[in-house]
């Protein structure tokens, strides 16, 4: 087991080293000058190539992407352009954030799509099934933004339950948290759905029922218990996912979370902080895959043998 | 079934109980809720980088600026220069070199006495700074003389040379020199407001400054709220939750009107948008070229698709609020049909394409768009390229790569000088000429009217050179707009400012 | 090749074709039983229709381009049904011509991912060792890097436009055609017919085609269904944050951005634009989930 957990980790390297590669790509062989952003609009054109200097902009390419490898792997990630803070300090500051958002979203997502696909799926085709299928479906179809200054308009606005900004507190996260989730419903309401009906079409559910056991306790002990196991999937690839995928959200609500310190490191051509952000987003993501991997070993006692003898 | 049905629902049920209950309750952070009535929740628009007033240039930061530093000349909201950390100052015989006098009674955040070795310090600091070339190209060097007296010089001559000192923060010397990086996190200054924290993309939290040379600031706490979207600011403004917002969006502009529970004030901006042509380099070279297209502007259009019709159009390069301008000065009237019967004569009888460039902010890409559409009304079929702020700055205000587009220019000035450096022949090479036009009759009467001293006559060569700059097409004016700030109604003390300089200090509740 | 070989190649094609058209048919009928892939279906055809017939429904240049100052933001009134925007623009038009926009730029992003996806999964699954390895470790990059930054980080590097739109949502896309495509050959490359009819000299392309091809199909075109559906609804994200479609070209996404200033007090600027999102997204979703359902042979009912 643990070898397995290794050879994962070992693996994520390369897939790492890609990405800051691809970044760094993206970020330096496009037009866009980041000295000239951050001096603005009257500096000279002297200013700006003494800047330039100042940042090693004006190596080669290779030269350049090998000498921030080679700070990296000493453990010099490299300060941000603009703030000149190392970019880890940047990252760590913005991420609570983005972390309670994915997980409370996360939280609602569970809270409402397990429990509705469970009916959906022991209700099937009924008109139940049929709305709630429909409702995540319209949810999901909304563009997250737009559903975002919906509910500001209508909660923060015209009911004032809501906060319309900050992180201050639980309550701010409420409004944002609900957006992020809609998105998600969908696809967690579908595989609870079918999971749950291919589980109650097996056979062993089939005897339990023969053997005249109440339909509660079939749903409860037997079907939901096997059923969850994909979804554990589902849930935990959703919450990496929206780890990386804040930004409208944070943007409309005003969070200070990951999302928008990327969107405008990437503008700013902020090269070390995208890298760092994306890199940071991509390990996450990896590391959160090989968690419920892990986690559906130890649930589903088919598997774990498999896992062990490699 | 249904007992099933009933514990799925309960669950559904404490759920949506907790979530509400939460929303009941009002869990304000201690950092201040405006209803306490000793806090400002001031709404700004991003996060600067740096609180290091000399490498730096934003619009953004200058609001937080202004709260934790001064400068030697105070210029009042409505422009008006009075004595700031200087008592007194004097202009030499030649204009090259200005003396002030210090006050002896300003401290630091850190409690330290400021002093001549700080101003001198922090006024080279700014003239080597990349980032305030702007308001320091004309500055040579500032030196001590003693305690209480320092010497500026300049590399020439320079009329308004005292709006640009009063654009120089002054910051603390042992400070800056024991930790410049440090510094830009953790700013020093003798403003009203000392910076206690920056919590990155969510406030920066700022505290009354007891030891204030000008006195207690009536509101104890300051604290910047980022928001970075505008209509999420504007409701963030009527929930209370912030108690001023500047330059709100103008499509909310009708409503804050409206709304009892906030305040608008505004004013006409110092400054307008105009058409800009590049006179020598590219096809605009052709003056009845330029004439057509000047023919082909509804203005009228223009200010409601641009700004919701919160300007006035003008047809004078010049903005109105500055000394000189006249509403004498006229432009062409909008007649689609002359415009295309001067195309054809400038030797486009069927149309032709072209690239507009602008930016990203509202202000420049708005116009454009209203442009994009009457052009096409006359044949000229034109594509917008969206840029970065600092690439579109760097293409047209620096190195003149574009044909025509549009521009949003800001006077720091109220005075018809400060078009000079972007008309007079002299400043293609050594200023801001992105017109490229080079006409010695502009030149003379620019020149006449920055070393006259008469009044009268400054006012006659000015509306000369309004009309010269239409006649000749080298621009066409379109409006000027207004600049608002939104605040609670409760809030005091509050008053529009053309150059958008807001001074909590002189608020109350 | 003797008379033999060509009767029973003849007699083979016949029996794949009927088996191919039953096929369908009970895949068509398992669809038709499901309620709401019915509708998405029916939503799409709605949507089709009418991008195809925008030219008669409205003019392009004078009611969805033309700037009307005098007549800007109208409520939806009898001249015009869904109202005018900032500019005095026919909503209803740009609504239709958008539907265009939309469903033009998916289509060709997602055929353009499916191209490179399907070549990439194919060389992949089918030469397997260390090209899969190499391969596949190329994709996870690419999948490791969330869909909207990535697309982000590629338009605002070279600026807004239709083209380097494309190809920034093209690019996230690829992986997932391509690891269908890998394991569709992966599940098959080991069985006996394939093994079969290498040994009769059959080309490595033609086995991909015969085989490999019709296996792979349904679930890539219930992912493909899902993609344009995800890919308008980033264009729409990309547009709010000011990467997307240029002016004057009416896109949802960009009128959506456009009338977000005046959505409290002009809702409707905000409400038919996003209601004409969620109508596309739908459809293609409860298809492409219907399609899903219905291809997948364990929930015969």
């Amino acid at each position: 087991m643990l070898k397995y957990i290794l050879k994962r980790i070992v693996m994520m390297v390369p897939v790492i080293i890609g990405i800051s590669f691809l970044i760094f790509a993206i970020m330096n062989l496009t037009p866009g000058d980041p000295a000239r952003l951050m001096l603005g609009e009257s500096a000279s054109n002297e200013d700006v190539e003494a800047l330039r200097e100042e940042m090693g902009l004006n190596d080669n390419f290779f030269v350049r992407y090998f000498n921030y490898l080679k700070g990296a792997v000493q453990g010099d990630f490299g300060v941000s352009y603009r703030s000149k803070v190392p970019v880890f300090n940047e990252l760590f500051s913005r991420f609570p954030s983005t972390l309670k958002l994915a997980f409370g979203a996360t939280v609602i997502m569970v809270v409402i799509g397990i429990p509705v696909g469970v009916i959906s799926a022991v209700k099937q085709y009924s008109i139940i099934d049929n709305i709630s299928l429909f409702s995540a479906f319209l949810l999901t179809s909304m563009p997250a933004f737009w559903l975002g200054l919906m509910l500001i308009l209508i909660f923060a606005l015209h009911l004032g339950w809501f906060p319309a900004t900050g992180v201050d507190g639980f309550i701010n996260f409420v409004l944002p948290c609900i957006t992020l989730a809609a998105a998600m419903l969908a696809s967690l309401i579908r595989m609870t759905r079918s999971s749950m009906l291919e589980v109650i079409r097996q056979d062993y559910i089939r005897t339990a029922k023969a053997k005249g056991a109440g339909e509660r306790r079939l749903i409860m002990k037997h079907s939901l218990r096997n059923a969850l196991l994909p979804v554990i999937t589902i849930i935990g690839m959703n919450f990496a996912s929206m780890l990386g995928g804040t930004m409208i959200i944070e943007s409309v609500f005003a969070m200070p979370g990951l999302g928008t310190m990327t969107i405008t490191a990437v503008r700013m051509k902020d090269t070390p902080l995208v890298i760092a952000s994306v890199v940071f987003v991509a390990i996450a993501i990896s590391l959160m895959n090989l968690l419920v991997d892990i986690l559906y070993t130890y649930i589903d006692p088919r598997l774990r043998t498999q896992y062990s003898k490699r | 079934m249904n007992k099933r049905l009933k514990s799925v629902l309960c669950l559904m049920l404490v759920a949506a109980m907790l979530l509400t209950a939460c929303a009941g309750g009002n869990t304000n952070s201690s950092n201040g809720n405006s209803a306490e009535k000793d806090t400002l929740n001031y709404a700004i628009s991003g996060e600067p980088s740096t609180f290091d007033p000399h490498n730096i240039s934003d619009n953004i930061a200058k609001q937080v600026f202004n709260q934790i530093f001064d400068r030697l000349i105070r210029q009042e909201a409505d422009g008006t220069l009075t004595p700031g950390l200087a008592e007194n100052w004097e202009l030499s015989e030649d204009g090259k070199s200005i003396t002030f006098k210090i006050r002896k009674d300003v401290k630091f955040h850190n409690g330290e006495t400021m002093t001549a070795d700080d101003v001198v310090f922090s006024l080279n600091r700014a003239i080597q700074s990349k980032y305030l070339q702007e308001y320091v190209s004309m500055m040579e060097e500032a030196e001590k003389i003693d305690d209480e007296t320092v010497t500026l010089t300049t590399k020439y001559a320079y009329g308004p040379i005292e709006y640009c000192v009063a654009k120089i923060d002054i910051v603390n010397k042992a400070a800056v020199e024991a930790d410049p990086e440090g510094f830009g996190r953790q700013p020093i200054g003798t403003g009203a407001y000392k910076f206690i924290e920056l919590k990155s993309g969510d406030k920066i939290i700022a505290e009354r400054f007891d030891d204030y040379y000008r006195g207690k600031a009536p509101i104890k706490n300051l604290v910047f709220k980022i928001i970075t979207d505008s209509s999420t600011a504007v409701v963030a403004l009527e929930n209370g939750e912030v108690d001023l917002l500047s330059q709100p969006a103008l499509a909310d502009r009708q409503n804050l009107i409206n709304n009892d529970k906030v305040l608008y004030y505004e004013t006409e901006l110092n400054g307008n948008n105009y058409i800009a042509f590049n006179n020598t380099e590219g096809m605009f070279n052709n003056q009845k070229l330029r004439e057509a297209i000047s023919y082909a502007i509804d203005k009228e259009s223009m200010l409601l698709g641009a700004i919701e019709g919160a300007g006035v159009a003008v047809d004078n390069a010049i903005p109105r609020v500055s000394f000189g301008y006249s509403d004498k000065v006229k432009g062409n009237p909008y007649d689609p049909e002359k415009a295309k019967q001067l195309l054809a004569e400038a030797g486009y009888p069927d149309g032709f394409s072209i690239k507009l460039k602008t930016m990203d902010s509202a202000t420049y890409y708005k116009p454009t768009e209203v442009l994009q559409d009457q052009l096409a009304q006359i044949g000229i079929t034109a594509e917008i390229e969206k840029m970065e702020r600092g690439a579109y700055l760097s293409d047209v205000y620096s190195n003149a790569i574009y044909d025509m587009t549009v521009m949003s220019m800001v006077y720091e000035i109220t005075d018809a000088d400060a078009i000079y450096a972007f008309f007079h022949s002299d400043m293609i090479e050594n200023g801001q000429n992105f017109f490229r036009v080079n006409n010695p009759e502009l030149d003379k009467l620019l020149d006449a009217g920055r070393s006259s001293t008469d009044e009268a006559k400054r006012k006659e060569i000015y509306e000369k050179v309004g009309q010269l700059l239409n006649d000749e097409v080298v621009l066409i004016p379109l409006y000027s707009y207004m600049v608002g700030v939104a605040v609670n109604k409760d809030l005091k003390g509050v008053q529009a400012s053309s150059i958008q300089y807001y001074e909590v200090f002189s608020f109350s509740w | 090749m003797t008379d033999n070989t060509v009767l029973n190649n003849s007699k083979a094609v016949r029996k794949s074709k009927v088996k191919k058209r039953s096929q369908l048919k009970s895949i068509w009928f398992r669809y038709k039983k499901n309620k709401l892939a019915m509708l998405g279906l029916v939503l799409l055809i709605i949507l089709t229709l009418v991008s195809i017939c925008a030219p008669l429904l409205a003019n392009y240049n004078e009611d969805a381009i033309r700037q009307d100052m005098k007549n800007r933001l109208q409520f939806p009134n009898k001249d015009h049904i869904f109202g005018t925007d900032q500019y005095g623009r026919d909503l209803f038009a740009r609504i239709i011509f958008g539907a265009r926009v939309s469903l033009s730029i998916s289509l060709i992003t997602i055929a353009v991912s499916l191209s490179i996806g399907i070549i990439i999964g194919s060389v992949a699954g089918f030469y397997g060792g260390k090209i899969d390895d190499v391969l596949m470790r190329i994709m996870d990059v690419f999948l490791a890097i969330p869909q909207m930054l990535m697309a982000i980080s590629i338009v605002a590097a070279l600026g807004p436009g239709t083209g380097n739109l494309i190809a920034a949502m093209s690019i996230s896309n690829v992986p997932r055609f391509a690891r269908i495509v890998r394991s569709s050959i992966l599940t098959i490359k080991d069985q006996e017919f394939v093994e079969a009819a290498k040994a009769c000299g059959t080309r490595d392309g033609r086995i991909i085609a015969k085989h490999i091809v019709p296996n792979a199909i349904g679930p890539i075109i219930v992912q493909a269904t899902l993609n344009i559906a995800e890919t308008i609804i980033s264009i729409s994200g990309l547009s709010f944050l000011g990467l997307g479609i240029k002016a004057p070209t009416p896109e949802w996404g960009s009128m959506l951005s456009e009338g977000k200033e005046q959505m409290r007090y002009y809702p409707y600027l905000v409400i038919i634009p996003g209601m004409a999102i969620v109508f596309a997204v739908m459809a293609l979703n409860l298809m492409g989930d219907g399609l899903r359902d219905a291809l997948d042979p364990r929930l015969k009912n």
